[in-house]
């Protein structure tokens, strides 16, 4: 691996989750190291946005911990592990619809910052502008700054959540099947941004398109019904026979 | 909303609540027997006053249950539901003062107004479901029209059921030489085979189980094939029915006149809000405490708040809202 | 005609211009009658639009808002004899923080859920004023006085008029800078995707029941100046009935565009005298007229107005910019009466 050798940015020991009686996620135990490119897949239903959304607080765990940046954020608010340094996309993009892209990118990078509530213009105002343009510059979204968000096609507005995550520099970027419903040229221009990312950003990517998924990971954690699978780099996963039963032959995971 | 900081936070509020309602019974216990428990002290208010609450909370909840099925299962916030209440009474009322009994005029006006309902429903509502905010204006417009048009055919003027011979009468509680009207009674009894009759078709019955999982996911219900709008006509048609039935009690103990409708539109709000949409558990739990509150607080509250018991409806909704968000029984979204 | 920055001014100016000759214009009746109350109206009317269009926020405690500020300040200055300045200040004040207090009691919930609650507080409110005695029950305070410079509303209603008129102009042009603000922009941001907003490290609570505040202020001030020009208070004002009056005010104007509170309320008042003489079920005729909206054109009159406007500017040159408070942008997400009905604070973004 090409992280440097320290303390991992995200731990979770044990981590689980019941819908009920339903076993969304078992016993998941995640290491994740400074300036890593780390793919989260397997079939549907293996509890990959379960783990996610236990990461970023939109869920809390039925058992476990999880540990970011070094805290324990286990039953830390949403908003609280996002100003902490964590970003993420959503699998169907949420992006501020009555607002332009400008806009969006405006609170995106606010939102990490102070003066939310501030009702005089003016102040860091400018700085924040400056970072939104260059956040459509980097998603490819600068000729559509004006735009109403919610007139994007899909495409853009996937640019959009991603720009969304990456505006406030987060030390955390996970995104949730960034490639899907996109063309196959949209697909390239993701991989390329997402190679070209910061080491200063750590990367968790959840996906179910392969071939984006292992081009851009340095390491792959695979889940099955809830559980961690294995775990190694591409090319163990690529020529893992299990993985490929479950992928490509016997499919009945999860479902 | 998940994560919160320290115990104290997340327990915090629940705590408070239970001490309040701990601190309130102690408070009206005291009140009710510090002259002792013979008949000479103020047991026997206490046990009347009691009854009263107890009764109301008969009537709320038969009003609210409809509108909580309705809520429930449509997310139709039935602005209407009040008007359905008083027409329900005047309708009864119309009936009696043509030769009709008053059971009779009871079922007529509960079915009566679950037709009117059901129209509203067919006409207004069943082609924009999902709209949430536009049916619930909808209705608003609805219960505007009806109300106006109320006092065209039955006129301003406060008037009332004469319940029916066998109810008419005050029956001894054994209690402290007390006698206690029996139609109040009745009125609880009917609440009890309200929410019988409903807890049996919303368990055992095909209707049920399609409303149940209506409540629970709408979508999904309507994906699955199933005659959704058939359904929601039917719950429409009972919810107003049931509304029209609190109408026909209502106006038998209390009165109608215009102003009963907002009345009773309110404490259906109140009681869905503090026990939890489309729960049939808390539309009884909330009628109890609504009804308990607002006559034990008549009775019980220092001189100088007495007008102001309305405050007390008040600190139930926001200690709830504030405890539970979602209602004591209801489901988070 | 292409609708620059410069050219929309003018147009607003020389439209506030001709507002402020109304009474002279009109006659005493005319302006008491209609315009001021138009006004006081429309200033209500906005406390409502304000969260609807910038907060998804539909509440119907604002006459509630309203009551408590008319009713403090009336107290104040019948009871304790204070100066109508002061007491109003104060009045608002007050007012402001019981707006903060339901904000918070709300905030976390949402659409039909958010409606009810609100619709409960209004409620509760008008039963307190028409309960409690310190307030003068049933009757309500009469003789209320105005200050000084506003003299007698009743027969020179000019002087509460071109006060309404500012204090209007002023609540506009309040609003329209609150939504560029770091606090409107995150305003806007939670009405269209409060989760969204959580995830980038917006208190959307806070948020809410500050804007719900905010919303308070302009229904305390329209209780404020309405009180003045009526020189009375009573529970009547705030009840039931006019709950839903104010809702049907803002609807008929368009519930997503500030400059529909006025536009309903013009059309309302309008309707409220001038068909009083032919009907004496003006309340079942303003039901149906709500009704009609709400089947043809959920987003009001300036919701129509800015479809009809679109429509021709599209066989012109490219189509104008959508007003910044505008759900979804285009015409065509304009059109759909889905944005009316979402029952979620959340806009249908093409999914």
């Amino acid at each position: 691996m090409t992280a440097t050798a320290a303390a991992p940015l995200l731990r979770s020991r044990g981590l689980s989750r019941y819908f009920g009686a339903v076993p969304a996620l078992h016993g998941v135990d995640l290491d994740v190291l400074p300036g890593e490119r780390r793919a989260i897949l397997g079939p549907n239903g293996a509890g990959k946005s379960t783990l996610f959304n236990l990461i970023a607080g939109d869920l809390a765990p039925s058992e476990g911990t999880v540990e970011l940046f070094g805290r324990d954020v286990t039953v830390l608010a949403v908003r609280k592990r996002a100003r902490l340094g964590l970003g993420r996309t959503y699998q169907t993009s949420r992006v501020l619809g009555g607002l332009s892209v400008e806009d969006n990118l405006y609170l995106a990078v606010l939102g990490a910052r102070r003066g939310h509530l501030r009702v005089l213009r003016g102040g860091s105002e400018g700085a924040i502008r400056g970072r939104a343009h260059e956040v459509a510059e980097q998603v490819g979204l600068a000729a559509r700054r004006h735009a109403v968000a919610g007139s994007l096609s899909h495409g853009e507005q996937r640019q959009l959540e991603i720009g969304l995550a990456l505006a406030p520099s987060p030390r955390l970027l996970m995104l949730d099947e960034p490639a899907a419903g996109l063309s196959r040229a949209e697909r390239l221009g993701l991989t390329k941004m997402l190679l070209e990312l910061d080491r200063a950003v750590t990367l968790i990517i959840i996906e179910h398109d392969m071939d984006v998924a292992l081009t851009v990971a340095e390491y792959v954690t695979m889940l099955h019904q809830g559980e961690k699978l294995l775990e190694g780099a591409p090319q163990e996963i690529r020529a893992n026979k299990m993985v490929h039963d479950l992928y490509l032959g016997n499919t009945h995971g999860g479902e | 909303m998940r994560g919160g900081a320290s115990l104290l936070t997340r327990r915090g509020p629940a705590l408070l609540s239970w001490l309040l309602l701990a601190f309130a019974i102690v408070w009206v216990l005291v009140k009710a027997f510090d002259q002792g428990f013979g008949i000479s002290g103020n047991g026997p208010q206490f046990v009347i006053t009691a009854l009263n609450g107890v009764s109301l909370a008969a009537l709320y909840f038969i009003t609210a249950s409809g509108f909580t099925l309705i809520f429930g299962l449509m997310r139709v916030v039935n602005m209407a539901h009040g008007a359905l209440y008083l027409l329900g009474g005047y309708v009864a009322l119309d009936l009696v003062n043509h030769g009709m009994g008053w059971w009779g005029a009871m079922v007529l006006a509960a079915v009566i107004t679950g037709a009117i309902g059901l129209l509203v429903h067919q006409a207004l509502l069943r082609w924009n479901q999902g709209q949430d905010l536009r049916q619930a204006l909808i209705t608003i417009a609805v219960a505007t029209i009806l109300a106006d048009q109320m006092i065209v055919h039955f006129g301003a003027t406060p008037s009332s059921l004469t319940p029916p011979a066998e109810l008419a009468n005050s029956i001894g509680l054994g209690l402290y030489h007390l006698e206690y009207p029996v139609f109040r009674l009745f009125i609880i009894g009917a609440a009890l085979a309200v929410a019988l009759v409903l807890w049996l078709v919303i368990r055992f019955t095909r209707f049920g189980m399609i409303i149940r999982a209506g409540v629970d996911d709408r979508a999904m219900t309507s994906a699955l094939g199933i005659n959704v709008p058939l359904v929601f006509g039917g719950a429409f048609f009972i919810g107003a029915a049931l509304a029209g039935l609190g109408g026909v009690m209502g106006g038998t103990i209390l009165s109608l006149a215009p102003g009963q409708d907002d009345q009773f539109l309110l404490s259906s709000l109140v009681v869905v809000i503090v026990g939890g949409l489309g729960s049939l558990r808390g539309a009884a739990v909330g009628a109890l405490l609504l009804g308990l509150i607002e006559q034990l607080s008549a009775v019980y509250l220092p001189q100088q708040f007495t007008n102001d018991s309305i405050l007390l409806t008040f600190i139930l909704l926001v200690v709830v809202l504030a405890v539970r968000p979602q209602g004591l029984f209801g489901r988070r979204t | 005609m292409k609708l620059t920055a410069p050219l929309r001014l003018a147009l607003a100016a020389a439209l506030v211009a001709a507002l402020a000759l109304v009474p002279a214009v009109f006659t005493t009746y005319f302006t008491s009658a209609v315009a001021v109350r138009a006004l006081v109206f429309g200033l209500a009317a906005v406390s409502l639009t304000f969260l609807a269009a910038y907060g998804g926020i539909v509440s119907l405690a604002q006459t509630g808002l309203y009551g408590i500020a008319g009713f403090l300040m009336a107290r104040f200055i019948v009871t304790n004899g204070m100066d109508p300045i002061l007491a109003a200040v104060l009045a608002i004040a007050i007012a402001v923080m019981f707006g903060l207090l339901f904000g918070a009691i709300v905030s976390g919930s949402e659409g039909i859920y958010l409606l009810m609650i609100t619709l409960a507080l209004g409620v509760i409110t008008y039963y307190f004023f028409s309960q409690s005695g310190s307030f003068g029950g049933h009757e309500g305070i009469n003789g209320v006085s105005a200050p000084g410079f506003v003299g007698n509303p009743v027969t020179h209603p000019a002087a509460i008029y071109e006060l309404l008129l500012a204090c209007s102009v002023i609540a506009y042009i309040g609003i329209r800078l609150l939504a560029r603000t770091n606090f409107g922009l995150a305003l806007q941001g939670v009405r269209d995707d409060p989760v969204r907003m959580r995830a980038l490290g917006f208190n959307v609570r806070l948020h809410r029941t500050l804007a719900f505040a905010v919303g308070a202020l302009i229904a305390a001030l329209a209780g404020v100046l309405g009180t003045w020009a009526d020189t009375r208070i009573s529970p009547g004002t705030i009840q039931v009935s006019q709950v839903i009056q104010l809702m049907t005010i803002a609807v008929i104007g368009g519930l997503y565009r500030i400059e529909g509170a006025w536009v309903g309320a013009l059309v309302f008042t309008l309707l409220d005298t001038y068909t009083r003489g032919i009907t004496a079920r003006f309340e079942t005729w303003i039901g149906i007229v709500l009704l009609v909206i709400l089947i043809l054109s959920p987003d009001g009159l300036t919701g129509l107005a800015h479809r009809v406007f679109t429509m021709v500017a599209k066989r012109g040159a490219a189509a104008p910019s959508p007003p910044p408070c505008a759900p979804a942008g285009d015409a065509a997400a304009a059109l759909d009466p889905e944005q009316l009905g979402t029952g979620s604070g959340q806009r249908q973004v093409a999914r």
